[in-house]
């Protein structure tokens, strides 16, 4: 069902078994400023051969920490920023070369719900407009139709339609939450990207915008990308989960496979950290995050990671599967599980 | 002798006339050496209620109430009296790492200056600063003295300030929010250093935060607040394993858990009321699917459930409750 | 579906009552600072009646009435409540005919300067690239110039009078908004909206209008209600040292470049032209520093 007509939807479905999002080895380096009059400026390399699948209609949940590269790949996504490297299929199709019309028709495909409620909708708009602004930039409808639209889209997301001509700052961070998902919704995607979208919101309203994100997925069939660093929430709403450290996937598999029986030494810290009974363990040296700059050498995570030996240091591991679909990147996989 | 003991305590802003109370009524006690989580969503109340102890609030603040600290009413006292507990006796980490340390001075120039505050005449140097420093695990403290709050990241900016607070030994810390700006695994290491405070100095603490998971695992007791009241407290066991009040069991419910492999999440209908906008009755009472109509018109009583464990609910009477999805108010 | 009537007329009404509901706020507690609005409305009465309230013009000649002192001294005579010049000429009158120059001038070096360097500066700051740092660098070049040296080289130019003088002000002030302008702009750009506009298809230059210029207005408006009065005082200082508007035509500046000769005895030709810049700078500053206290972040409107 589309969420703009309330018709039943003609969604392109791929044809069975390929996935609506395919990313094949992707690769970002960013270029900093020039510390040094004489050397070369320093180089970021924030992506690091990610690859992953997403079926349509599933979530996709990507974890990690600062500096592991999540937003990096939704912006990817987004087409904010090109790949250094690899390539990035939807339906099929590579999204970085493409002509000028099939990027427009691109932008009614993938729409996202950011961090920052406070931040995400203009202050200057009303929330009618706000809302139907997608629909009007990709001259879908005029502004009177897209405000009607915005109406229906208002009721779906839990808010009543009569705040049409409020302004945002009338909203608390919860309802302005549900106005930037109806602003996504409108031009009727079949992809969104939620990055932290629930982060900044309470517990309680927290909870109600997952709801409501899973109840628009049941009814639309809509694909999520979900990134987060709350593993519980990663976990309630992904089907499938990506760890990311330092630019690199040290884990992939499906929610129930990784948060189940993680493989990774870096997946079982995170979830032995949001586990309610892990008892806290004395001050250890635990080590800070390194700098993605200087990354260390071999396995990104050996620095702070107990099962280390001399292999970890000299040689990076590789993405291997363990079991059907559920690969990790560990020397020592094995002698950890046991 | 509690450490702290606070009896109906309130703070009020706004015209005398409709005041309106951004804490009402807050009762409870601290003992020595014990961590007590206080949590609460917006609006609770709670960092509020932190910085009516520390005697911070602007000068349009009303604070009533009693509160007795190590003895002293610590409201009762001049503002001279009251600068030589805070910091020393009576010390607070602020909600924002990132912005509470001057970016323009060395880590080493602030470390100093604080010792020197805590201990008067001590003329503290480098060194001590450096050792301030190592207390809190800061690998190569000689190096970090030199640098800038910049060059930090979150967490040991989040360690520096802990060490500030803790330099004089306080006998309260009170923390507010200070994990929440944190990435997962740094979270971690800022609740052992808590841990090691308590242990080795018998410190108390406070920790104000909206989430339950850090409460859970490292507060003794814990607090609930709720639109400027406390709704629940007692022994962390026995209010998350056996949580009476509702809006309790809808905050824990709200936390993904895992049942028989599959994750549940239930939410709480409705939103947290305006301050401006509570009636006279159970502030909870409109998204509360126990509510009654004596709910609405008339404020709960407390009441004693369990060994310590207290409610604020007209329905709340010990018996375990569960928290179901249940019609919206 | 288009609009029924009685949907356009709610909306047309509700726009209205927004409208008429400014006045209202402007009388509240944290309203404008009352002295510095009356005198800004006492100026643009000035400015829009000009000589028409005052009894007389300003270039009518009385050498009967030569140096009259104000009404409250000795020799004073009630026409004349604030004395008359060395050609019988009314200060009060001069001083409302000064009031219509000194607005004009000053509002036409903001409202043009304005929009000329808000222009600029979003261009500079929103598409960066060559463009942006060229323009850069000339808002930067017009901001070194000496504002005296540069209105002294364009009126021995263009000549002096009126609209030189307007053209004169506009060049060298548009370079302070761009310069604010693409402070903002930069900072704007980075917030979530504009990302997500991106994100929704909007073309960059409807971002530009639509999202991002409309959130530098605050800090533009501000600063060109400090400008008018900083435009005032400059057209005075221009009119002084007679590179400002000729005779017949008055401002105050030429008051008071009139009166330097006579200040020993005759001070109230000094005194008034001089008191009423003064005071007008001031309630534009006040007015602009209550508008700055307003706008900033809190309502975001």
């Amino acid at each position: 069902m589309s969420a703009a007509t309330g018709k039943p939807t003609i969604r392109r479905v791929p044809p069975a078994g390929q996935p609506l999002i395919e990313a094949r080895d992707l690769y970002k380096r960013y270029r900093l400023s020039r510390q040094h009059f004489f050397k070369p400026a320093p180089t970021v390399l924030a992506v690091d051969g990610v690859s992953f699948k997403v079926a349509p209609g599933s979530t996709f949940g990507l974890v990690g920490e600062s500096g592991s590269g999540k937003t990096t790949v939704a912006k990817m996504l987004l087409k904010l920023e090109p790949p250094s490297a690899g390539t990035l299929l939807v339906d099929g199709m590579d999204i970085f070369a493409q002509d000028r019309a099939a990027e427009r028709a691109y932008r009614s495909k993938v729409q996202a719900v950011l961090q920052d409620p406070y931040g995400a909708l203009s202050p200057r708009l009303t929330v009618g407009r706000i809302i139907a602004e997608p629909l009007v930039a990709q001259g879908r409808m005029s502004w009177k139709q897209g405000e009607s639209r915005a109406a229906g889209l208002m009721d779906m997301v839990g808010l009543r339609s009569d705040g049409l001509h409020k302004y945002p700052h009338e909203f608390s961070g919860g309802q302005r939450q549900r106005i930037a998902i109806a602003r996504a919704l409108s031009v009727d995607p079949h992809i969104i990207v939620l990055d932290e979208s629930v982060s900044a919101l309470d517990v309680s309203v927290r909870a109600q915008i997952l709801k409501l994100l899973e109840e628009v997925q049941r009814k639309l069939g809509v694909t999520y990308l979900f990134i987060g660093h709350d593993l519980a929430i990663v976990r309630y709403m992904s089907t499938d989960v990506g760890v990311m450290y330092l630019g690199q996937l040290v884990e992939i598999g499906t929610a129930a496979q990784v948060f189940n029986r993680p493989l990774h030494p870096y997946t079982r810290q995170l979830v032995a950290a949001g586990s309610a009974d892990t008892p806290i363990r004395p001050l250890g040296a635990g080590g800070e995050l390194p700098s993605p700059i200087n990354p260390p050498s071999g396995c990104r995570f050996h620095t702070r990671c107990p099962h280390a030996t001399a292999l970890c240091a000299q040689q990076a591991p590789a993405l291997r599967e363990i079991d059907s679909g559920h690969q990790a990147r560990c020397h020592h996989i094995e002698q950890i599980a046991a | 002798m509690s450490l702290l003991s606070v009896r109906a305590l309130s703070v009020e802003f706004g015209p005398r006339g409709k005041p309106v109370a951004a804490v009402a009524g807050a009762s409870f006690h601290v003992e020595r050496g014990e961590i007590v989580g206080v949590v609460g969503e917006s609006g609770s109340g709670k960092s509020t209620m932190c910085s009516a102890l520390m005697r911070s609030l602007p000068d349009s603040a009303r604070v009533s109430g009693d509160v007795v600290f190590d003895g002293q009413p610590l409201m009762q006292l001049s503002a001279a009296q009251m600068q030589a507990i805070r910091g020393r006796d009576l010390a607070m980490i602020l909600q924002n790492p990132m912005t509470s340390l001057d970016p323009l001075f060395t880590i080493g120039d602030q470390a100093i200056e604080v010792l020197r505050l805590r201990h008067p005449g001590s003329h503290a140097g480098e060194k001590q600063a450096v050792e301030l420093l190592r207390k809190v695990r800061i690998t190569a403290p000689e190096m970090r003295v030199r640098q800038y709050p910049h060059q930090m990241s979150g967490g040991m900016k989040q360690r520096i300030l802990t060490a500030f607070a803790t330099a004089a030994s306080p006998k309260l810390l009170i923390a507010d929010e200070p994990t929440t700006a944190l990435d997962a695994t740094v979270q971690e290491e800022i609740l052992s250093l808590f841990c090691e405070i308590r242990d080795s100095a018998q410190t108390a603490i406070i920790i104000v935060t909206h989430d339950l998971g850090v409460v859970r695992r490292i507060s003794d007791r814990t607090i609930v607040m709720y639109a400027g009241r406390i709704v629940e407290s007692g022994p962390t066991r026995s209010v998350f394993g056996n949580p009476q009040h509702p809006y309790t069991q809808g905050l824990i419910g709200s936390m993904p858990r895992v049942v028989d492999g599959r994750v549940e999440l239930n939410s709480i209908p409705g939103q947290v009321p305006r301050l401006d906008q509570l009636g006279s009755g159970c502030a909870f009472a409109e998204r509360c699917q126990h509510a009654t109509d004596r709910c609405s018109r008339a404020m709960p009583l407390q009441r004693t459930i369990g060994v310590q464990h207290d409610v604020v609910c007209w329905h709340g009477d010990g018996t375990p409750g569960v928290w179901r999805e249940g019609a919206a108010a | 579906m288009s609009e029924s009537p009685d949907a356009r007329a709610t909306g047309l009404l509700r726009r209205l009552r927004a409208i008429a509901r400014w006045p209202l706020r402007l009388a509240r507690k944290d309203g404008p600072p009352a002295l510095a609005t009356l005198v800004c409305a006492a100026l643009f009465i000035a400015a829009l009646c000009g000589t028409a309230i005052t009894p007389f013009s300003e270039t009518h000649i009385d050498f009967e009435s030569v140096m009259l002192p104000p009404a409250w001294e000795a020799e004073g005579a009630i026409l004349h409540p604030l004395g008359t010049d060395q050609l019988g000429r009314d200060v009060l009158s001069r001083l409302v005919a000064g009031a219509q120059v000194s607005l004009l001038v000053a509002g036409a070096a903001v409202i043009f300067g304005g929009v000329l360097g808000t222009f600029v500066g979003l261009i500079a700051g929103y598409f960066g690239g060559v463009t942006g740092a060229l323009l850069n660098r000339l808002t930067e070049a017009f901001l070194a110039l000496p504002f005296i040296l540069m209105a002294l080289a364009l009126v021995s130019a263009l000549g002096p009078g009126l609209w030189n003088i307007i053209i004169v002000m506009i060049l060298t002030n548009w370079a302070r908004y761009a310069r604010l302008v693409r402070s903002e702009v930069i900072s704007i750009k980075e917030r979530d909206f504009v990302m997500l506009a991106r994100i929704a298809g909007v073309s960059r230059v409807t971002i530009a209008l639509r999202h991002v210029l409309p959130n530098a207005f605050n800090s533009v408006a501000i600063l060109a209600v400090l400008d008018v009065g900083r435009a005032m005082m400059l057209e005075s200082a221009l009119s002084f040292l007679g590179l400002g508007v000729q005779p017949p035509s008055v401002s105050w500046g030429v008051m008071l470049a009139d009166a330097k000769s006579f200040m020993g005895f005759a001070w109230w030709l000094a005194l008034f032209p001089g008191l009423v810049i003064f005071l007008s700078v001031l309630s534009f500053s006040a007015l602009g520093d209550w508008l700055q206290s307003r706008l900033d972040p809190r309502s975001g409107l």
